[in-house]
């Protein structure tokens, strides 16, 4: 009689175990690599108009990565590999050569899950061709650090993807004044961007400002913390005038997460919807500055220390609510959102400024390094002029990823975005948290996504040659990200 | 009805010396770095039981006391020229004209020739406090008496500053700043331009969150002659109303975080709340709720509300929050306290223009209005909303008589050290802060608001959003009268750093 019931319980239970199996989330993996890509000096470093020469590295530059996969069995599930780059933006044109490389070294990688973004650090070297009149002798090339940062890259992913292990993650929400909102509203509706508050005519800071600072913690099957990504609605800019190399804020964060977590910490920085944000402080800097003073802090390190405790606090809330089953998709498309059109006297107006600076640098060569820079941003909206001129309604492609984990929902863009647009995301996110990383890819230096309210103040990072989709593109830009993030909750 | 008008809102404040105008106040004069001698105290302004609670439109009457009340009195004192000044912070919603008079009154009996113009009194804007406004709501028998809690509190506060100032003694002051996410803007801006007061942010026709918020936490610091923490004031620019609905008396944030700080330092440090510029703000979120109420869940170990904030749990955070803030800032500046500071204390009566009331305005009040009286239930627990209406259709009929009414109002401008101090009667809008911070030449600047009777100030963008808080029934002084308010307060901030 009990041997006649033992074999159908068998199977009941057998089969009750494949069912669990079926249905439990799949397990994750991660792993994490760490490279430098500190140029060979002397270098040009990019984000200001005038050409800078930096002959000193005050700090690395590093590209953090980190491999998310999550497997049922021995199968991918899905995957994402994150990589995160002390360098102002990753030029569309590189991420393929990036991907090419990568996938001659892993095989049957999807190399499109790779995603790479920029913290936006204003002294790390020039990425693209053609942005600054570079001396051809004595000076690192772009060609040549671009090739480097190529290989580095790739050895990163690769090293990262060896790395993969069993892992365990945990999420949380914690504060940090770091990024300020640096456009200026005065009493005739204009605006400045970085401009001065101690005025009669001041009337408002125009927009938000984001002091969530998002984290993720990974751990080893050893329990060690590995890796967090750390994600702040701040670019990395409080230095960005120097003429250096200098990874900016992140150098004094990863400085003091080493010291307190270890070594073996991968730091992500991911840089949230922030276009109208920097660190430096547009009222009340003499009071700031006198309590940093106090500390003994130089301002890098004071904006680390406020990252840090952010970091702790959250570290210490959410370190016991890991999670090593859980569910990871990453969706990528092509998105086509409609370009900012360039009106005909911005068109009028670019050409004559365009063909001044022409004939000064033709006339005085040494001009080329302090104009030649905003002459090619404004030849870049003569030519947007002429093919909008061509093409009933242009459209701006870009590359969209948007990407479940557990909890927690991660969506790019390629552009600076204003932070009101990425608060609109997260407010109609169904997902616990959201992340944003803007600057994921970047078609151009200075790819601004001003709201309606600054388009209409103007100043830099709103006008025309700054923003080559503008607040339309703004809202089908949200509106989508927000709908696949439906489809993925609804999943 | 101008008459009920001029009697319930320009009355109390006109028998004071104002004129047309701004008009300086001469009583305090400007002195140079002097020793300052400082007398501090608590008192206790829990009304009995049973209470009404001032701050919603509708009657609620407590009958429980979840928190004590407090009223924190700091009397600073500098001899050559001799110079006072008295900062009192009070937990109720706002500080009506007559209550302040009769604070005064009982100050002149305790202390005959006190300068009780001198005496600047804020609320901490609590919404579960008693009620402190008379005839703002329905009065049952059964309940204290508005006007005998309002005798109370003066009598208390009036006691509270006589001891402080008894017990003044030799000072040092230290100021400092730091950040904490306390204030988060309340209003929504959607798709059609329209604002909505702690509207809805997950639709897709949300767009912005309509303004800016202000992290900054100032604080001063008071040690006695031992060294040891005798006071310290603290300036957040979000209101006390995270359980601001409900039925009991409850100090809201401020008795959590005093809770903190007296255990840490000394269980009678005084501790004055100043409410920074912060009309448009609450401390609650407005959007992420469900990342917030993990972290909280996470930390305290307690199940929480869903997504509902007004819970004890997130008043200890909030509290948790500026305390780390405010001992951060003390561990950073105890090293530099100061012993000889400038105290100059000037006191300026302005006429700002009232916001003009629209014909069609006047039309929408008094059909809403009609609508709440056809129901007798409803006219009776309205009262208060009814009454919010009649005050538009009186000022629609003032302004037959008098085209361009003005609004009286008192405000402090007060210099200690390297850092001002400016207050103002309103619940005005986080942007008119940070212009006076922005453009005052002092090192730090506290801006202290409902220091006085309230009504909120918006800006002209948030009136274009309209909704609660920037209609003309929420409002008697519009964004004209806003920048001549910041104008007049950084004039006379400004004077004090030639």
């Amino acid at each position: 009689m009990l041997k006649s019931l033992t074999i159908p319980l068998f199977l009941v239970l057998l089969g009750l175990g494949v069912s669990l199996e079926a249905s439990r989330a799949p397990r994750l993996y991660v792993g994490r690599a760490t490279v430098d890509i500190t140029p060979k000096l002397p270098v040009a470093v990019t984000g200001q108009f005038h050409l800078r020469i930096a002959e000193e590295a005050q700090s690395p530059l590093f590209a953090n990565i980190i491999v998310i996969e999550t497997r049922n069995g021995s199968k991918t599930s899905d995957l994402a590999i994150m990589v995160s780059c002390d360098v102002l933006y990753v030029p569309n044109d590189l991420i393929p050569l990036v991907r090419n490389e990568v996938g001659k070294h892993i095989k049957d990688l999807d190399t499109q899950k790779i995603i790479l973004n920029a913290t936006h650090t204003h002294t790390a070297p020039v990425l693209k061709e053609g942005e600054y009149a570079i001396p051809t002798t004595g000076v690192t090339q772009v060609s040549e650090f671009r090739e480097f940062f190529i290989k580095k890259v790739t050895q990163g992913i690769v090293n990262a993807w060896k790395d993969r292990d069993e892992a365990e993650v945990a999420w949380g929400l914690s504060y940090a004044v770091v990024g300020h909102n640096r456009r200026v509203v005065y009493a005739d509706g204009t605006a400045g961007m970085s401009t001065n508050t101690n005025l009669p005519e001041f009337r408002n800071i125009e927009g938000p400002e984001d002091h969530d600072v998002n984290m993720l913690f990974f751990w080893n099957k050893k329990s060690e913390l590995i890796a967090m990504v750390i994600g702040v609605a701040s670019p990395s800019q409080e230095i960005g005038g120097m003429t250096v190399v200098h990874a900016d804020y992140w150098d004094s964060v990863r400085r003091m997460i080493y010291e307190k977590y270890g070594k073996q910490v991968c730091v992500v920085s991911w840089l949230g919807a922030s276009g109208d944000l920097m660190p430096p402080l547009r009222y009340r800097k003499a009071a700031d500055d006198r309590m940093r003073e106090l500390r003994g802090l130089n301002r890098l390190d004071e904006l680390a220390r406020r990252l840090v405790i952010a970091v702790d606090e959250a570290y210490e809330t959410v370190k016991n609510d890991r999670h090593s089953e859980l569910p990871l998709v990453h969706k990528m498309e092509q998105l086509r959102i409609p370009e900012r059109l360039v009106t005909a006297r911005d068109y009028a107006e670019a050409k004559v400024s365009v063909e001044n600076a022409r004939k000064e640098i033709e006339a005085n060569p040494q001009s080329a390094n302090r104009l030649y820079r905003k002459m090619q941003w404004e030849t870049e909206t003569l030519r947007r002029y002429e093919r909008q001129q061509r093409v009933r309604r242009p459209m701006y492609e870009m590359e969209l990823h948007v990407i479940r984990l557990g909890d927690i929902a991660i969506c790019t863009n390629e552009f600076e975005l204003f932070a009101d647009y990425g608060i609109r995301i997260q407010a109609r996110s169904p997902a616990l948290q959201t992340f944003i990383i803007q600057l994921a890819g970047s078609e151009g230096w200075g790819a601004y996504l001003p709201t309606e309210k600054a388009v209409k103040g103007g100043a830099y990072s709103a006008v025309i040659h700054s923003s080559l989709v503008g607040p339309e593109g703004g809202q089908e830009l949200v509106d989508r990200t927000v709908e696949i993030l439906e489809e993925l909750w609804r999943e | 009805m101008v008459d009920i008008l001029y009697n319930a809102v320009m009355k109390p404040l006109a028998f004071r010396n104002f004129c047309l105008g701004a008009v300086l106040c001469l009583l305090a004069s400007f002195a140079a770095a002097d020793e300052l001698r400082v007398g501090a105290t608590t008192v206790d302004i829990t009304p009995q039981l049973p209470v009404s609670l001032d701050g919603q439109m509708a009657l609620r009457v407590a009958s429980k006391i979840e928190t004590p009340l407090e009223a924190n009195v700091l009397v600073l004192e500098s001899l050559s020229p001799q110079n006072t000044s008295v900062w009192v912070t009070c937990d109720i919603v706002t500080i009506p004209t007559e209550l302040l008079d009769l604070i005064r009154k009982a100050v002149r009996a305790r202390l005959p020739r006190f300068n009780t113009r001198n005496i600047m009194v804020n609320a901490s804007h609590t919404h579960t406090g008693g009620v402190v406004r008379a005839n703002w709501y329905p009065e049952p028998d059964s309940i204290v008496k508005v006007t005998d809690y309002q005798h109370f509190i003066a009598e208390k506060v009036a006691e509270g500053i006589e001891n402080a100032w008894k017990t003044r003694e030799k000072c040092t002051v230290s100021w400092g700043i730091g950040y904490a996410k306390v204030a988060y803007n309340r209003r929504a801006r959607y798709e059609d331009g329209t604002a909505r007061m702690y509207g809805k942010t997950d639709g897709d026709d949300f767009r912005k969150i309509e303004g800016y918020e202000d992290q900054s936490i100032n604080t001063l610091f008071f040690w006695n002659p031992q060294g040891a923490l005798k006071a310290t004031c603290i300036n957040v620019a979000s209101p006390a109303q995270i359980v601001e609905s409900r039925y009991t008396v409850n100090a809201d944030y401020w008795h959590p975080l005093r809770e903190i700080l007296r255990k840490e330092h000394h269980p009678s440090l005084v501790i004055l709340g100043w409410v920074g510029a912060a009309g448009d703000q609450t401390p609650r979120p407005m959007y992420e709720h469900s990342a917030e109420a993990r972290m909280l869940r996470l930390r305290y170990g307690e199940p929480g509300q869903g997504n509902d904030f007004r819970t004890d749990v997130y008043l200890k955070e909030i509290a948790r929050r500026i305390a780390e803030c405010v001992n951060d800032t003390y561990r950073v500046v105890q090293k530099e306290k100061h012993e000889n500071v400038t105290l100059a204390h000037q006191v300026l009566d302005l006429n700002l223009p009232m916001r003009p009331v629209k014909e069609e305005e006047v039309v929408e009040a008094r059909k809403m209005q009609e609508e709440d009286l056809a129901d007798p239930i409803r006219a009776t627990q309205m009262k208060r909303r009814i009454a919010w209406q009649q005050e538009v259709i009186d000022r629609f009929e003032m302004q037959k008589t008098i085209p361009n009414p003005k609004y009286p109002v008192e405000i402090h401008v007060i210099r200690l050290g390297d850092i001002a101090i400016a207050s103002n009667p309103f619940e005005l809008f986080t942007e008119y802060g940070v212009q006076m911070k922005a453009r005052s030449k002092s090192l730090q600047t506290f801006v202290v608001q409902l220091v006085g009777p309230g009504t909120y100030l918006p800006t002209r963008y948030a009136e274009e959003g309209g909704h609660y808080s920037a209609i003309v029934q929420s409002v008697r002084v519009g964004p004209e009268g806003g920048q001549l308010l910041v104008d007049k307060t950084v004039e006379q901030i400004n004077r004090f750093w030639p």
